[in-house]
């Protein structure tokens, strides 16, 4: 596979990580299209044999906070805008609903949910993730712990309070 | 930038081999939010983009 098809084939992943970071799917894409560019354009400046991935998270990573950092625009979905945008798709049976954890997740700080989706979903180790968020891997490893720690008890009072009766 | 301790925490587990149910819920539910955005079809505009690089990648 050429340098070229490697970075093609990772759109689905960046637009899965882009939305760990942008809940909103417009701006994520955006922010998809413009890493994607990005990258074409510096493609001479990446280190063959080395880890296509995560030079691509780093770049869309780099992208979102600089973006942040002009715009300033707010990190937290304070308006529950990404939530109400959550698929509401059936979730197979012990899986939690996936509408309450994408709801809970939202409410994370960004750096814990980049942390949590780098290790967690992305199938990154503690020390890529950290190397992409430039990071010291304890670092990462605490905010993946306050992460689950926090999810855990969202969930749990989530639980807690439904008592509805209802499946 | 966000405050953040630079230890590391005690309690720390693997994501990927955490023993504690409640966590392994979350790794699951985490997964399957993950893997619907990337196994969701591309928008228009990313699918043309993909495309006009391939276009111009072989010519």
């Amino acid at each position: 596979m050429s340098v070229e098809d490697d970075l093609l084939a990772q759109v689905t992943n960046l637009r899965a990580f882009a939305r760990s970071l942008v809940r909103d799917e417009s701006r994520a894409d955006d922010l998809v299209q413009e890493t994607i560019l990005k990258a074409w354009s510096n493609l001479s400046t990446f280190k063959q044999g080395s880890n296509m991935r995560a030079w691509l998270f780093t770049i869309l990573r780099n992208t979102f906070y600089s973006e942040m950092r002009k715009n300033r625009r707010e990190v937290e979905d304070v308006d529950g805008h990404y939530a109400a945008q959550v698929s509401e798709k059936e979730t197979q049976a012990g899986i939690m609903d996936l509408r309450d954890f994408n709801t809970a997740f939202s409410t994370l700080p960004a750096d814990q949910r980049e942390a949590l989706t780098l290790v967690g979903a992305s199938g990154f180790s503690y020390e890529e993730a950290a190397a992409v968020c430039g990071c010291a891997v304890g670092t990462m490893k605490s905010r993946v712990n306050r992460a689950r720690v926090r999810l855990s008890a969202m969930l749990d009072e989530e639980a807690g309070s439904d008592d509805s009766g209802q499946p | 930038m966000t405050k953040d301790s630079e230890d590391d925490d005690t309690g720390v587990e693997s994501a990927q081999t955490s023993k504690n149910p409640k966590k392994d819920r979350i790794s699951d539910a985490l997964k399957q939010a993950y893997d619907d955005v990337a196994n969701a079809p591309l928008p228009d505009r990313l699918s043309t983009l993909l495309e006009q690089l391939k276009v111009n990648r072989e010519q």
